[in-house]
């Protein structure tokens, strides 16, 4: 099963064909096949290969200018691709390619980049928009005092949504995604501009409309934001899918790339650099070279947490460097200190996978 | 969405307004130094009249058996619902001398018909005519409020878009005097060149005495007054010395003599134009009269629906929003 | 089951026409303001050009008639268009892009739908803001001439309003590949004010005997020369040559009748056509 994950990695990385999940009978509601959109000579997204099930929610992952926002603009018809396909569940449950006649497709909600709306109060807003969309028109009003109670927006009804705060803003438009009911929720960073709480509100929301079986689309240079809400990550990286699967198998996969040290003393702290510059020389040959370790002053995968006495090794993950490490950690601290542990961690910060991923993906040159 | 519009705009835009309406109300303000006693209460626009009722057989036998309505009043006056109009374009100060009198009260040009007469009567007659020499003999200058008109003469047909005269003016005197000595002006030029006109055998220009004076007023349609107009017109008459006529609040009553005698009442609006002119017999049954059309109320009207139509508008719409607020 | 089939078919027209019907609606609450301002505007700019120079000025004559005095006020109209037209419609498509509103909520709709709506909205205001100044000019004509507004008044209107429509097309033209509201804007006055006036003179330099029948400015001339009681059937009544010493110039007093509505109708098919192209091609 785990290798089964690791190959289709690896099959995203060389992008073939479509993913195909046999035999579990979950129906597809939307499939991005071969999807590429180029600005110029420059290729925003690349060859992006994404089954999303019924009810499945998707975090679309990675860094800024990784090409989130272009993949769903690209999905909302707001930009066209350059190639690829985009196929969505239409009324009839067939899956239909989006073209000019979309009217049978089911209901999508949408929330693309910080949407500014027009200059008129929020309940006059999102009755336009639950009429054009032809909500049953007796439910409106009960429909947008719910939504904007949800989001402790009521006070602010018939404001105009230009006064709004960037975040008031942000949730109008979270409001707006998901207000007729739609299918299928496709939303751009949700947790922009939005304070603590707003955030816990917007994952319980997204929890309670996963009760729903609605199919959700979250992307997010966040991933801590949303890894605890989605079923499955997409990692994405200059434009290409570097991983996409359930966060279980996402960590276990990294976890095999670390290692905890403990001490018994502390390092002297006179001793402390030189003592580290050591451990990372010698250290070099096993290091992973794709990890740049978060820390200013350390460079090297080896970190020090001097209140816990312990070290953190990233190395390349064979089998045989475990040892060798160890061997040479030994030697190192034989004569004034003890090493009472050495072990593999039993969690790791989905965060270090998330960097492990976009670094292993070497960056593009200029142009593409 | 188009912040250009916005608050800044608005003020701006009140601002643009404040400063134009100051500039207009300051050009309005220094343009009409009245004289001391009166003032002209005529107003620019457009005034209908119509000839209300004409006992053709009355008139024949009393006023006139030879000439018509239509001879006095000009164009189809000889028949009931025949209307006329005319527009005052605008007020300005000027100076009257005799000249300017004789063209447009004594309409003595009408005199000279240019058919009956050889080259060097006609120069001659032209040369008595001239601006200069008539402004040589004459100099004394009246101050007047001239209106600009254009005007559109008695029809019983919808009137046509041009009209049959313009540039027609007419003109109030600041002082009533001013028309005693216009007229006392006239009877010496006419004097004068009477004795010419004899010896060239030409009819001689008649010489006016204060009734005649104001009933070619009256019939020229182009006399006006200012206000007030009960002591411009009471001095007037005086000034005249014509016996025949008296003053009834703005109403002037005229005692003339055609076939039999006959009564005339010329009625002032409000603007100091002819508003009414009733020709009665002496027992007091109506000849002929002509009155004001008033096509204000139509305006009023107009405006009236147009103006509750908007209000009614703004209200439902604020009663709405009130509701929303709710 | 006819019945149900009729049914059927009114639900689908409802359905097809609701998106365009709830965003004409919504277009008239969203410019309600603005329309109120240039309704105002409209108003206010009769009385202070139309009617106060008169009421308060008593030397400064009127015009003859009525139909000189409409001439004479409707001058303003074309201002006043170019003016709305750009504020009204320079947001149709562009500001859909820049705030990324309207297509975020409906990319099942046809989004021309939208802009339909839109525009028609948008126009509905603007025929009412020139309806308003209309009416304001012949209330006051009834005021200064009484009788009835006279007929060729409401041809007027009509040639008003073709070319508030061909001026509403470029306008919408520009807005489809313009970036912001605000550039649309000042670049649409720029060009139908100054570019407009800059080619005509140009060209009358180069050929000072050609009529620029291309030019929307020479064809507005005919919103108030229509007035004219005898309106020019020969080509040499329409315009009037000026000389000045040894420089020549013609200035065009109107196009004719035909050859204006033809050109309106042209500026708005051609534009609106084009639009709808670059609007198709479009991205966010
Ligand atoms: N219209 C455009 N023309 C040219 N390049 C573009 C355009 N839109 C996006 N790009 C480029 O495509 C790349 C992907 O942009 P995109 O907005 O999809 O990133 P993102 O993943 O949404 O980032 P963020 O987390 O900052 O929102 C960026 O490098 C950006 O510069
Ligand atoms: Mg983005």
């Amino acid at each position: 099963m785990e290798t089964d994950k690791l190959n289709r990695i690896a099959e995203e990385k060389s992008s073939i064909g479509p993913i195909e999940k046999v035999g579990t009978g979950l129906k597809t509601v939307m499939r991005l096949e071969n999807l590429t959109k180029k600005f110029g000579s420059f290729i925003a997204v690349n060859n992006i290969n994404i089954e999303v099930y019924e009810g499945e929610t998707i975090g679309l992952v990675g860094p800024n200018g990784a090409g989130k926002t272009t993949t769903i603009k690209m999905i909302a018809k707001l930009l066209r691709p350059t190639s690829g396909k985009i196929l969505v569940l239409n009324k009839a449950g067939k899956l239909q390619a989006l073209n000019g006649n979309d009217k049978d497709l089911v209901r999508f909600g949408f929330l693309i980049d910080q949407p500014f709306f027009y200059d008129m109060t929020a309940y006059q807003i999102l009755r336009y928009f639950a009429r054009s969309q032809n909500y049953q028109k007796e439910k409106i009003n009960s429909r947008i005092d719910e939504l904007l109670k949800l989001f402790k927006l009521f006070k602010w009804k018939h404001e105009k949504v230009n006064t709004f705060s960037k975040g008031m803003r942000q949730k109008m438009g979270i409001i707006q995604s998901i207000l007729v009911d739609p299918q299928i929720i496709i939303l751009d960073e949700p947790q922009t501009g939005l304070d603590p709480k707003a955030r816990i509100e917007i994952r319980a929301t997204i929890r309670e409309l996963q009760k729903l079986g609605k199919t959700i689309f979250v992307a997010s240079h966040m991933l801590h934001e949303i890894s605890e809400v989605c079923d499955k990550i997409a990692l994405i990286n200059n434009g290409k899918i570097v991983a996409f699967d359930t966060i279980e198998n996402l960590e276990k996969n990294l976890k095999e790339k670390e290692l905890h040290c403990q001490l018994l003393y502390p390092i002297p702290h006179k001793d402390l650099e030189s003592t580290i510059d050591r451990i990372n020389q010698k250290l070099e040959h096993y290091a992973n070279h794709n990890i740049e370790v978060p820390t200013p002053e350390h460079n090297h995968s080896v970190k020090y947490n001097p209140e816990e006495q312990n070290f953190t090794i990233y190395y390349d993950g064979k089998r045989e460097s475990r040892g060798e490490i160890l061997e040479i950690l030994m030697s190192e601290f034989k004569s004034n200190n003890k090493i009472i542990s050495f072990s593999q961690p039993k969690t790791s910060k989905l965060e270090q996978i998330y960097l492990e991923m976009i670094l292993e993906d070497q960056p593009r040159d200029g142009g593409g | 969405m188009a912040k250009l519009l916005k608050r800044d705009g608005v003020k701006r835009i009140s601002l643009g307004f404040f400063i134009l309406s100051t500039i207009l109300i300051g050009l309005c303000s220094n343009s009409m130094a009245a004289s001391t006693t009166y003032e002209p209460a005529l107003n620019k626009g457009t005034v209908v009249f119509k000839v209300d009722q004409y006992n053709e057989g009355k008139w024949e036998d009393t006023v006139d058996r030879e000439l018509e309505p239509d001879d006095y009043f000009d164009g189809d006056s000889d028949e009931i619902g025949a209307r006329s109009k005319i527009t005052i374009k605008n007020l300005a100060e000027y100076k009257w001398d005799l000249y300017d009198a004789l063209i447009f009260f004594f309409d003595v040009e009408s005199f000279i018909d240019e058919d009956a007469l050889n080259q060097t009567e006609l120069f001659y007659l032209l040369s008595f005519l001239s601006k200069d020499y008539v402004d040589a003999l004459y100099p004394e200058e009246h101050k007047v409020w001239e209106a600009l008109t254009v005007q559109w003469d008695f029809e019983t047909e919808e009137f046509d878009e041009s009209p049959d005269e313009k540039n027609y003016i007419l003109p109030i005197f600041q002082e009533p005097k001013y028309y005693r000595d216009l007229l006392d002006d006239y009877n010496k030029w006419a004097l004068g060149l009477n004795t010419t006109m004899l010896l060239l055998g030409i009819e001689p220009f008649p010489i006016l005495d204060g009734d005649d004076f104001l009933w070619l007023l009256i019939t020229s349609g182009i006399f006006t007054i200012a206000r007030p107009f009960n002591s411009y017109l009471t001095t007037l008459i005086d000034k005249l010395g014509s016996d025949d006529a008296e003053v009834k609040g703005n109403t002037l009553i005229l005692e003339r003599k055609g076939e039999e005698e006959y009564i005339v009442e010329v009625t002032f609006s409000d603007q100091g134009m002819q508003s009414s002119l009733v020709i009665k017999n002496d027992e007091g049954r109506v000849i002929y009269e002509i009155v004001q059309d008033n096509t204000d109320t139509i305006v009023l009207i107009v405006s009236g629906v147009i103006a509750a139509s908007i209000a009614g508008i703004i209200i439902v719409i604020m009663r709405r929003r009130k509701k929303f607020k709710q | 089951m006819q019945l149900l089939e009729k049914n059927e078919k009114y639900e689908q027209y409802y359905l097809a026409a609701l998106p365009v019907v709830t965003t004409y609606i919504f277009e008239l609450k969203k410019q309600w303001k603005k329309f109120v301002i240039f309704t105002i505007m409209a108003i206010s700019f009769v009385i202070l050009l139309s009617h106060l120079p008169y009421a308060l000025i008593p030397d400064n004559p009127l015009p003859d008639t009525q139909a000189d005095y409409f001439q004479s006020g409707l001058n303003f109209i074309i201002l006043l268009t170019i003016f709305g037209a750009c504020f009204f419609f320079s947001g149709i498509i562009c500001s859909e892009y820049s705030e990324k509103t309207g297509f975020i909520t409906f990319p099942i709709i046809n989004k021309y739908k939208l802009v339909v709506g839109k525009y028609l909205g948008a126009l509905t205001l603007m025929i009412g803001v020139i309806a308003a100044f209309y009416i304001a000019l012949g209330v006051l004509g009834i005021y200064w001439y009484g009788g009835p507004i006279n007929y060729r008044y409401y041809y007027s209107f009509g040639i008003a309003l073709l070319y508030l429509i061909a001026v509403s097309s470029f306008v919408t033209f520009f807005s489809s590949f313009m970036k912001s509201v605000n550039m649309t804007i000042v670049t649409t006055i720029m060009l139908l004010l100054i570019a407009n006036m800059i080619i005509d003179s140009l060209v009358i330099l180069l050929y000072p005997e050609f009529e620029p029948i291309y030019s929307l400015n020479h064809n507005s001339q005919l919103i108030s020369y229509i007035l004219v009681e005898d309106f020019p059937t020969k080509l040499e009544d329409r315009y009037e040559d000026l000389e000045f010493r040894n420089f020549h110039r013609r200035i065009w007093l109107t196009p004719t009748i035909e050859g204006a509505i033809t050109i309106f109708l042209l500026y708005t098919v051609i534009c609106l056509i084009v639009a709808a192209i670059i609007f198709k091609r479009r991205q966010l």
